[in-house]
């Protein structure tokens, strides 16, 4: 059954690298992530979206955030799973260290706690996804979700108390 | 708790929040009274936010996800350009050249001086004060490089749109520009030829450099030819004026661009931030550019889809040496080349200049200046390369438990290695070939891993790591399990660079199978003769990518789909176009402009005369095939935000109605005749991706991206079923040819099948790893086809689910799958751009020609020998414990012929060396002589003999035969009578013999002390090869008689050099003693067989492990290669023998068809 299946261009990969990298080098210099590795990480999420019509720019931006997130947690994870795997392992996380967190919040912890949300609240759990691994502004958010802008910062005023109150309850 | 308590916390905590103090204390005690458990919630919730710090969840991107929309949209829309007709400073812009997401190229028309110009417009835009005035310091450099083969910058400007300041360049507009590799192949230019055009390109790119601009971002895109031949390099220090190092991908060649810049950057550049960035960076790109214009390929094996494997190549691999594509490049140009391409900047040219230096010397004939790597350099580079080898076998490790344990013995054998190819370091000459020898054998090492993990991707390259000269059988053994198709078809097919919004490669077979058509995201369809494999012609005119192609039922039509808003017909017999329709360009879109009208599919009806299509501005029309003419168009798919588009249509069998399966999450029933809608099916809750027909037309399925499929009455519009189960969301469903089954396929690694009259699952068929990407039955409904995303085809039998075959061969996702009603084989189109031909029949095991190993069951005891021998080439024999020989067929593994011998074990069995005589002994009773090939008793001697244990055929006719004892003494059998086995020297009493040479003159021999090969004509020997305190249990000759291998009962093997008198290699690795060994007729491999279940191949030459081949459920007796070198045989005492084989499944079932 032949479903058209869209994907992502290399093309729009190497832009999104470059915009990665600008991004990075300006906004937070010297940190240890990688723009290369995550936007290529990124590209490779959202292509690998198989029959995942992407309907508009408002979706994408959606898309772009989520894929975000799932390389930045995905590698905080395998890095946390190299640090328990003993010596041998170790020297593998080190290969890691270049794709780490972007500032000292915990990745996993956050990823989880956000799961947790979403299980009550998915609306507050999607600004967050938005506007902290998609660098969106509250009124983007605002559109992508149907809200108002209003709405989307009370949403992220709870959401921030919520994930406080649930990491450090851990 | 569920979203509705969620929901109202928040709203609590909103309104306590912008409540003052005491207005919120008095709240919060009223809800404590009502819930406890409430207030104190929300008690802690409150306390948190005013903790809050402005650090915590700061966003670490701004605007990282929105400059992505930028982007696309950019993509998505490059032809209603906002700049078409408009006026910058003094340029007009009169048409696009070419779009990128960075930017876009115009041609323009300059008033004064009165020119035609290229315009490049940046999306980048100015970001504060700092930058413009880089941009306009930098850009007044690049308006005075002056030089004939650099596209002259005209200026450099900014404009204002709307509150953006949007940099322009304004170039010299390069007349019929060609990439330069583009142009060298076209033109068939000799190597000076290309080393001269070469040469102009390093005096521009030196000209840049004495001015101070480095260009960053050399690519073959970057250096165009214009007509009369003379090479432009074109955005010269753009990358540095619009930021990051990745600049605008350059589009003035639009075909044949190369997909990233990566492969053309140095080390420093992928390192990102820090590295310094010189002009020696531009001497490195010009390296890789060089390469490509001579080896036309490029120095690296870059996978585009890992990032880390890609930089990882870039910064630690060794280029692929040029003489190893052409020997003619050995030598100077080698190491010039060599010498631009060095990792450290340092060692490479420090100049454009020096590099064109030692070109222009070649030229001449005089000595260049570059010197070749010095070994200690190359052995360190390979350490360094070795050094991240292990670490990506630790990555394995981290993410598969199951590959732990061999991937952390490679590991550590690594290690080792590492240390001994340091340790050689200091002895000249051997270092290199350490080094070669260790990247051979991390490389064939990581392959197996590939292979046992399934990664194809992995398998295949490291594969092509290894050169050419380094495969052996291994290697061909590995190739050969890497692909089980009948047929790759592979052609100027695919071209994964054009802008826009792509979908998968598809393909579509014609009804009798004959033909395939396919598209592969470029802007024509490709047509098949599927018997041949061969390219028939381009349905070209399309304007726009193409999307979609499908046969019409009577095969005589293909109708194509493209972004460019239409869909044609043409003639499947010679391509001739039939008929355009654009009619989804003319409809007008109710919502925003950024959608567009792509024509996402198209069905034919029953007849072959009407066509509909289902669009992205979710619509569908029906048209007349033939002429285009329009008939209806079905409007009634809601047009909610965000959800405007169609993604499926299809006639009913009878023609009479329509399906329609929408982005509004509803699917739509049409009267095909009035356009009348005549039923809504609603219940989905997001988008349906299809919506499909029963045979008879009675029923509908559909398939949603909420996880669930939906099975509709066709008469009245009813939900009849909900199918649930799967997880994620549905890519598509389809009723199998008897209408009783339902096929789904989600993005998840399993298919499911459905009974279609009670709803009921039957059965849910798993890959077992990768997501599934497509899936279909097979013509006879019987079993299940899928593809997924590891590039894995999968067969199932479709009432049970069980996995009847895994196909491999792709090395990307399986986007589309196709069969014919009346074809004989299944096609597959690849995310890796080729197509592919699959047996449906096909099975892992059998029977039939099995896909991987052949395995001949039947013996009810320990099966103690085996060999190729029969009918020629094409049967194997084995001799068993329980008292039988049997004759297999050795591509399919069925039994042939089987010889009873008596109540009593087989223990000896020999072969002639033409295959066509087997001798059989038991411990006691008599020796048999069979004819293989007439399958009858030839003789039987019945003479006395001690107990024995092994037997040699010296001849057939007369039979000379060696009988070995099971008390190791020989006797030698012959027409004269049967007489222990005395050489001149007396000593052979004791002594038994384990191989017989290939000429029947020399046997190896061993008398439990030491080993000797001696003439069988006068029994020369003495203990000249020392084997205490081993026992030696296995000896054989090589092909050519002047080698001989020794196993011992200890887990030890190794290789004697009867020529040069020296023991040679120690072959360790086995964890029991040695039963069996035997060289390839090469000998470049020997092949122990082991009591550890495992057959292990050692590299003759440098006595490493090749491979360890594992299948066998108990220890090995028997090993032997065929005569062709085609094939192993083992056999093992879990009553069973195996035959492992270098030829791929097609031609192995190519074999066996013909033979039958």
């Amino acid at each position: 059954m032949p479903v058209p299946i869209p994907q992502l261009l290399p093309e729009v990969y190497d832009q999104l690298r470059a915009l990665a990298d600008a991004h990075l080098r300006h906004e937070r210099a010297g940190h240890t992530l990688q723009a290369t590795a995550l936007a290529h990480e990124a590209y490779a999420k959202l292509a690998a979206r198989p029959g995942a019509v992407v309907n508009d720019e408002r979706h994408f931006l959606a898309l772009a955030a989520q894929a975000i997130r799932r390389v930045l947690v995905d590698h905080a994870r395998a890095k946390s799973r190299a640090k328990r795997g003993g010596a041998a392992l170790r020297e593998a996380s080190d290969a890691l260290d270049t794709v780490a967190a972007p500032d000292t919040t915990d990745v996993v912890a956050l990823d989880d706690a956000l799961e947790a949300l979403a299980a009550s609240n998915p609306r507050q759990a999607q600004v967050v996804e938005l506007k902290y691994f998609g660098g969106l502004t509250a009124e983007q958010a605002a559109d992508i979700l149907g809200v108002t802008s209003r709405t989307v910062e009370n949403d992220w005023a709870f959401a921030r108390a919520w994930l406080r109150d649930h990491l450090r309850g851990r | 708790m569920g979203t509705q308590s969620g929901e109202r916390i928040a709203r609590l905590f909103e309104e306590l929040r912008s409540a003052d103090a005491a207005d919120r204390a008095r709240r919060l005690d009223a809800l404590a009274a009502e819930s406890p458990a409430l207030a104190e919630r929300l008690r802690r919730l409150l306390a948190a936010a005013s903790s809050d710090t402005t650090d915590f969840l700061k966003p670490f991107a701004p605007g990282l996800a929105e400059g992505v929309g930028d982007l696309v949209a950019g993509a998505m829309q490059p032809e209603r350009d906002p700049f078409i007709g408009v006026r910058i400073d003094d340029f007009v812009i009169d048409e696009v050249l070419a779009a990128g997401g960075m930017g876009t190229v115009y041609r323009a028309f300059q008033a004064a001086p009165a020119r035609v110009v290229a315009l490049k417009v940046m999306r980048h835009r100015h970001a504060g004060r700092e930058a413009r005035q880089r941009f306009e310091r930098e850009s007044k450099v690049l308006g005075m490089l002056s030089h004939p083969c650099i596209a002259q910058v005209y200026r450099a400007g900014t404009f204002i749109d709307g509150l953006d300041e949007i940099p322009y360049f304004a170039m010299e507009l390069v007349q019929g520009a060609r990439s330069i590799t583009e142009h060298c192949r076209e033109r068939e230019l000799g190597v000076c030829e290309r080393l001269a055009l070469f040469l102009r390109v390093a005096s521009a790119v030196e000209h840049g450099h004495a001015n101070g601009v480095i260009h960053r971002d050399l690519k073959p895109s970057n250096i165009l030819v214009d007509e009369s031949g003379t090479p432009k390099v074109i955005d010269f220090g753009v990358a540095r004026l619009t930021g990051p190092d990745v600049a605008a991908a350059s589009v003035h060649t639009g075909e044949q661009r190369i997909i990233g810049t990566l492969r053309y950057m140095s080390p420093e550049q992928c390192a990102g931030q820090g590295r310094p960035v010189d002009a020696r960076s531009d001497v490195y790109s010009l390296g890789v550019v060089l390469y490509e214009m001579l080896a036309e390929r490029l120095p690296y094996d870059v996978d585009g889809d890992l990032a880390h494997e890609a930089i990882r190549v870039v910064h630690e691999a060794e280029p692929i040496a040029l003489s190893s594509i052409d020997r003619a490049f050995r030598g100077d140009l080698e190491t010039i080349v060599q010498t631009a391409l060095q990792k450290e900047p340092s060692r490479r040219y420090q100049t454009a200049a020096g590099f064109a230096g030692d070109i222009e010397r070649y030229l001449r004939n005089e000595p260049i200046v570059a010197r070749p790597p010095s070994l200690r350099y190359r052995a360190s580079l390979f350490a360094r390369r070795h050094r991240s080898f292990t670490l990506a076998s630790l990555l394995v490790v981290a993410v598969s438990v199951v590959a732990a344990i061999g991937s952390v013995a490679l590991w550590r054998r690594a290690v080792d290695a590492n240390a001994t190819a340091t340790a050689a370091l200091n002895e000249k000459g051997l270092a290199l070939r350490e080094a070669e020898r260790l990247a051979w054998l991390a490389n064939i090492h990581a392959a197996a891993d590939g292979l046992r993990d399934g990664r194809p991707k992995a398998l295949r390259h490291y594969l092509d790591s290894i050169p050419p000269e380094a495969r052996a059988w291994e290697w061909s053994y590995l190739d050969a399990a890497s692909d089980h198709s009948l047929a790759v078809l592979r052609g100027a097919a695919g071209n994964p660079t054009l802008s826009g919004w792509l979908v998968g490669p598809s393909v579509a077979q014609s009804p009798d199978g004959s033909r395939l058509v396919s598209t592969a995201r470029e802007r024509v369809a490709r047509v098949w003769d599927t018997a041949r494999g061969v390219e028939l012609f381009t349905l070209a005119g399309h304007e726009d990518l193409v999307t979609y192609a499908a046969f019409s039922p009577d095969g005589r039509l293909i109708v194509t789909c493209s972004f460019d808003g239409t869909a044609r017909v043409w003639d499947a017999q010679n391509g001739a176009l039939v008929s355009t329709y654009a009619g989804h360009r003319a409809a007008p879109t109710d919502h925003g402009s950024e959608l567009r009208d792509y024509v996402l599919m198209a069905a034919f009806d029953a007849a072959s005369a009407r066509i509909v299509t289902a669009s992205r501005d979710a619509t569908a029309h029906v048209w007349n095939a033939r002429d285009g003419a329009p008939l209806l168009v079905l409007r009634g798919h809601r047009n909610d935000e965000g959800t405007l588009y169609l993604n499926w249509a299809e006639f009913s069998p009878d023609g009479l109605t329509i399906a329609t399966a929408g982005g509004d999450g509803d699917a739509c029933l049409w009267s095909a005749t009035s356009g009348d809608l005549l039923h809504r099916l609603r219940g989905h809750t997001s988008h349906v991706n299809a919506a499909r027909y029963s045979p008879d037309g009675s029923l509908l399925v559909t398939a949603s991206a909420d996880a669930d499929a939906r099975v509709w009455s066709v008469a009245d519009g009813r939900c009849l079923h909900v199918l649930r189960g799967h997880t994620e969301y549905l890519v598509g469903a389809s009723f199998d040819p008897t209408g009783a089954r339902i096929l789904t396929a989600a993005n998840e690694p399993s298919v499911r099948v459905w009974d279609a009259a009670t709803g009921a699952s039957v059965a849910t068929c798993a890959t077992l790893g990768g997501n599934v990407l497509s899936a279909t039955f097979t013509p006879d409904g019987s079993r299940v086809v899928a593809g997924d995303r590891t590039g894995m085809v999968h067969l199932f039998d479709a009432s049970s689910g069980r996995a009847l075959a895994r196909l491999r061969g792709h090395v990307d996702g399986v986007t589309s799958l196709a069969t014919a009603p009346r074809g004989a084989t299944i096609a597959s189109a690849s995310a890796d751009m080729t197509l592919r031909l699959w047996d449906p029949a096909a099975l892992d095991e059998g029977p039939g020609v099995p896909l991987g190993d052949v395995v001949l069951k039947g013996h009810r005891e320990p099966v103690v020998a085996a060999a190729f021998g029969g009918a020629p080439g094409n049967e194997v024999v084995t001799a068993s414990r329980d008292g039988t020989i049997r004759i297999w067929n050795r591509y399919t593994g069925a039994e042939e012929a089987r010889f009873e011998i008596e109540l009593a074990p087989v223990v000896a069995l020999d072969i002639s060396a033409d295959g066509r005589f087997a001798l059989v002994g038991t411990p006691r009773g008599p020796r048999r002589l069979w004819d293989l090939v007439a399958r009858s008793l030839v003789h039987v001697d019945e003479r006395p003999a001690p107990a024995l244990a092994a037997l040699k055929i010296l001849s057939v006719d007369p039979l000379r035969y060696v009988i070995v004892a099971a008390d190791r003494t020989m006797l030698l059998a012959d027409p004269q009578g049967i007489a222990p086995w005395s050489g001149a020297s007396g000593v052979g009493t004791s002594a038994a013999v384990w191989d017989v040479s290939p000429d029947g003159a020399r046997a190896i021999v061993s008398d439990g002390r030491a080993v000797d090969v001696c003439e069988l004509a006068n029994g020369a020997w003495r203990a000249r090869w020392p084997t205490t305190p081993r026992m030696v249990d296995a000896a054989a000759f090589s092909a050519g008689g002047d080698r001989i291998a020794v196993g011992y009962q200890e887990p030890f093997a190794e290789i004697i050099e009867l020529a040069a008198d020296r023991r040679t290699r120690a072959l360790r690795g086995h964890e029991k003693g040695i039963s069996s060994l035997s060289f390839d007729p090469q000998e470049r491999r020997l092949a122990s067989a082991s009591a550890d279940y495992s057959v292990r191949l050692w590299n003759v030459d440098t006595g490493d492990e090749a491979l360890r081949l594992m299948g066998h459920a108990d220890g090995l007796n028997d090993v032997a290669f065929s005569p062709d070198g085609l094939a192993l045989v083992t056999a093992s005492s879990d009553r069973t023998a195996r035959i492992w084989s270098i030829e791929p499944y097609r031609a192995r079932r190519a074999k066996a068809a013909t033979r039958e």
